[in-house]
């Protein structure tokens, strides 16, 4: 009994120094960020690539700033929901969301109304996803030449798939490729980058407009074959595919699928110039690029002030086309 | 293959992947069951857990939930009217009118069996055919799609119980419903009167207020009345002379739920309403459908637990999902590091095959876990109806919200639940118009994809076999029943 | 009320339903390419065949008013449904202003009286059991944020 009393005694003793010890060493820390967890908000359900990159950078952060990263999915409203979750989150560098060119597409439709671009603080890019152009293997086209001089022969002949309707990301990617090669077809939409895919691979369209990730094993079984990047330097793991100015169009490459981190309006300086240096260190680890090879996605990096140069320049990009295509005014 | 499945079956029997299998099953049953939770939402749930484990156990699980979650639906389909999932609303149809006769034992034991029943076949079935049947798939262009929506449509002059007339309209009012939202190939607003609007009218939500709100309102309606007496299961429960004869609607079933899910887009939700379209047909009795019959639900959970294994072929063989629930497993195979695709097979093996193996041996062991839980579930007949009641619409209201955590799709449930139970008072179907939700885009968009594609002309539509079959015998639904109906007019006008 | 009446009606409702949506059809601009239907067109082939049914629907209505074998449509505790109705109607739009539970633990105890529910301690149960279930299901194990 006394034995035990003594023990109990000696346990209350210790965890109370531990107590005390922790709260000595929160003291300080409650000036210095990051000391609580921090939420990551996505805007799809689990499983989707974004929210993988969401994942993948949690769990490799957690290491890094010392405090855990919890992921949220918030879906709905094809982003609207977490959209209006980060709006109105307190702006201390706790609540962080991933962000698509989905939320950008939502400032200049949806929620024109509701927010605009200084409502939210751009922290990074994480990654880039380019457009590219892929036709089937036993399609008669080679390159992306023959295919817009067949374009440019047989006007409206050819039929081009790709997720989206007129103004969606890929929509406008195929159309500022045909807007330079001088072409018109006949743009198919599909439900999903998947959908056009399984149409291109059952010859439903002639060509279609994807990103690497989601063709990469049909090119590798020789099923589809990829004529051109948008982007401005070839992709690693295919080094023959040429990027459209290679392949004799110069276009403006800066449109791209792209996933990075956003925050409310008004965050601190300091957060953001800390979240910055971690981001960095996440993007360079082998671990994130690993997964940036495995999902064939290209390195984003950019830190908050490039990024909201970027978001802008996306912003006007998507203004411009929305008027072109007829969409707003 | 053979030597694979084996290692398939060794894999899954190790006590972890047991467990998961068992897990995945009692989830999927609750996710199904409860109206608003659909098997996609219960697999993204998931995921997060199956973060942090080994990809085996975590696409087991998946996989168990999903088929599980289509079974589960049939459950509040049959107790309360309350769908579970899309693909059990025809279920509803003949489960809930048993359920209200006292017969929800029997009932609920039909539906577990023709689920475990279609599973099972339709899980060999993708074991032998999976590869081959997936390419096949591809050749499903605008055309054969819709085709295929308007022969799901030609289903509501048999479906729509009474007045044609009637039922047409409630279709009209499900199709205009649907082109509410963004145009799908222009990308303007179509109708949207409000910033809510532009994202459509999500079906699942409308679904739970056209099927299970309105029937909240008709129990309140009917609460003074004594409920009816409640049969006791008898037995092992398994009523044996009924299953016997149904034989041909329980070997169709599967066979229609594996090559509708097969279809990338096409679903449970619609290969349950062909096969119990297909059932009221080949019936002799076929004015019993709907009041009751106990094929009707066999015809149902057989074709709609037959889709799931034919939805995983192509994400298997090609890494296409074939359905919203398989397009999150791609997602979660992702997560694992995996990449689906034409490749899995041969890099990863044992992913598959332990998939098959899961598939194949859980069928069996749903079964059983289901037939003990119908006796457990039977007892909500007992409660009293005005609190059932009341019970009921807060789950609605909870349901829908989690459909898609915001209020809108809550609102979308509240207003389709009034609407439905006016309708249901005039005696206007609520069938045709959820035939109508699920199908209505998918027929608008493909005949525009189609007409893109070829210039502008129909030729596309007739000049391709599958897609022509299927608009010919689409047009004969039309027309069949609307000859016998003048007949018989005529013979009442000359008697 | 009658059937033919409430068909009468009906009918009125559809074609009135139809009007507005062709109205707003107009408004719609035409297809990006000659190929393509447009926006507009899906929505015309509908609203037609509605308004057509809609007039054979009133046609029925007006020609049978005065048949008397026609079946009668009743709604039996009428207050009762109307109040459930009014009672979720305000319930749901509480819920954003005050909380999912809190909402709950007020609309539901009163939707069981409206419909019919009177003992306080069968609805205080019911009422605590299911805000339990919803917390434990839906907020702690299956993560879903309720508002």
């Amino acid at each position: 009994m006394k034995m035990n009393k003594r023990l109990i005694l000696c346990g209350l003793l210790i965890i109370s120094m531990l107590m005390l010890s922790a709260c000595g060493a929160s003291k300080p820390a409650e000036k210095v960020y990051p000391s609580e967890p921090i939420k990551i908000v996505i805007h799809t359900s689990a499983g989707g690539p974004t929210d993988l990159m969401g994942r993948t950078v949690a769990q490799i952060m957690e290491p890094i700033v010392g405090v855990s990263c919890v992921v949220e999915n918030r879906p709905g409203g094809s982003g609207a929901t977490q959209m209006a979750y980060i709006a109105q989150a307190a702006p201390d560098g706790y609540t962080l969301g991933c962000m698509t060119p989905s939320q950008l597409g939502l400032l200049n439709g949806n929620l024109k109304d509701q927010f605009k671009l200084t409502d939210f603080t751009w922290l990074s890019l994480g990654q880039i996803d380019p457009y590219i152009v892929v036709v089937n293997a036993k399609s008669q086209f080679k390159t992306l030449q023959e295919l817009v001089d067949y374009a440019k022969a047989n006007p409206g002949k050819i039929n081009v798939g790709g997720y989206g309707s007129a103004g969606a990301g890929h929509n406008i990617a195929w159309n500022i490729l045909a807007d330079k090669a001088g072409i018109k077809v006949n743009w198919t939409p599909y439900e999903s980058t998947g959908d056009a895919v399984t149409a291109i691979l059952g010859n439903h369209v002639d060509a279609a407009n994807s990103n690497p990730g989601q063709v990469a094993q049909f090119v590798e079984t020789k099923e589809l074959r990829v004529l051109g990047v948008m982007a401005n330097t070839r992709l690693a793991e295919w080094p023959d595919v040429p990027t459209y100015k290679e392949a004799g169009f110069d276009v403006d490459t800066s449109w791209a699928q792209f996933r990075g981190f956003y925050g409310p309006k008004g965050m601190p300086e300091d957060v953001v110039k800390k979240l910055n240096e971690a981001l960095t260190k996440v993007y360079a680890t082998d671990k994130y690029k690993e997964y940036l090879s495995t999902s064939q996605m290209m390195p984003g990096g950019m830190a908050a002030k490039e990024y909201a140069e970027f978001i802008n320049k996306q912003d006007t990009i998507t203004k411009d086309w929305y008027k072109k295509l007829g969409i707003s005014k | 293959m053979f030597e694979q499945l084996a290692l398939g079956f060794s894999t899954i029997f190790q006590p972890d992947n047991l467990i998961m299998i068992f897990l995945g099953t009692i989830v999927g049953y609750f996710i199904g069951a409860m109206p608003g939770l659909t098997p996609s939402i219960g697999i993204a749930l998931l995921i997060p857990f199956t973060f942090t484990m080994e990809s085996v156990p975590a696409m087991v699980m998946l996989v168990c939930l999903y088929i599980a979650a289509e079974y589960g639906g049939g459950i509040t389909a049959i107790l309360i009217n309350a769908p579970g999932t899309p693909a059990a609303a025809a279920t509803a149809l003949d489960g809930y009118p048993m359920a209200k006769r006292g017969e929800a034992g029997k009932a609920l034991t039909i539906s577990i069996i023709a689920s475990g029943w279609g599973s099972l076949i339709s899980s060999i079935l993708l074991v032998f055919t999976a590869i081959p049947i997936a390419k096949a798939a591809l050749n499903f262009g605008p055309a054969e799609y819709f085709a295929l929506a308007v022969f799901g449509l030609s289903l509501i002059t048999s479906l729509s119980e009474g007045s044609l007339v009637k039922g047409i309209l409630g279709m009209c009012f499900g199709l205009l419903l649907i082109t509410i939202g963004m145009d799908p190939v222009n990308g303007v607003p179509r109708f949207a009167f409000t910033n809510s609007l532009f994202g459509g009218v999500p079906f699942l939500p409308a679904l739970i207020g056209l099927f299970a709100f309105s029937e909240v309102l008709f129990m309140i309606e009917n609460a003074d009345d004594e409920p009816a007496e409640v049969q006791k299961i008898k037995g092992i429960g398994i009523p044996f002379s009924i299953l016997k004869k149904m034989k041909l609607t329980l070997i169709r079933g599967p066979i229609i739920g594996y090559a509708v899910g097969v279809i990338p887009g096409a679903g449970a939700t619609i290969a349950s309403w062909i096969s119990y379209n297909e059932a009221k047909r080949a019936s002799k009795e076929p004015e019993t459908f709907g009041t009751g019959n106990p094929e009707g639900i066999a015809a149902s959970e057989s074709a709609n637990n037959g889709a799931v294994p034919g939805a995983l072929a192509p994400l298997l063989a090609l890494g296409i999902p074939g359905s919203a629930s398989a397009a999150i497993l791609i997602g979660a195979l992702t997560i694992q590091g995996l990449q689906p695709g034409p490749l899995l097979f041969v890099k990863h093996p044992e992913i598959p095959y332990s998939i098959f193996a899961a598939l194949i041996f859980a069928a069996p062991m749903m079964t059983i876990l289901g037939l003990f839980g119908a006796r457990v579930f039977v007892k909500v007949t007992l409660i009293p109806t005005r609190i059932l009641a009341v019970v009921v619409a807060a789950i609605t209201v909870l349901g829908s919200y989690a459909y898609s955590n915001d209020m809108y799709s809550v609102w979308v449930m509240f207003l389709g639940g009034v609407v439905g139970y006016v309708f249901r008072k005039v005696k206007i179907p609520n069938t045709p118009v959820v035939l109508a939700m699920v199908l209505g885009f998918m027929m608008e968009v493909n005949l525009r994809r189609a007409l893109i594609t070829s210039g502008g002309t129909p030729e596309l539509l007739f000049s391709r076999p599958i897609a022509l079959i299927l608009l010919i015998v689409s047009v004969i639904t039309l027309i069949v029943p609307v000859i016998k109906e003048y007949k018989t007019n005529k013979r009442k006008a000359v008697a | 009320m009658k059937m033919a009446l409430a068909e009468l009606i009906s009918g009125i409702v559809f074609l009135i339903i139809a009007i507005v949506f062709f109205t707003m059809t107009l408004k719609l601009p035409p297809p990006m390419n000659q190929s393509d239907l447009g926006p507009a067109t899906f929505p015309y082939i509908i609203i037609f065949l509605m308004a057509i049914l809609a007039c054979v629907l009133i046609y029925r209505g007006v020609k049978e008013r005065e048949n008397t074998k026609q079946p009668v449509i009743k709604i039996k505790r009428q207050n009762s449904v109307l109040l459930v109705i009014l009672g979720v109607f305000i319930y749901i739009n509480l819920m954003p202003i005050i909380g999912y539970y809190i909402s709950t633990l007020i609309s539901l105890p009163v939707i069981l009286w409206f419909a019919g529910e009177k003992k306080p301690i069968k609805i205080a149960l019911l009422s605590g059991g299911f805000l339990l279930f919803a917390k434990v299901v839906f907020d702690m194990l299956l993560g879903v944020p309720l508002p």
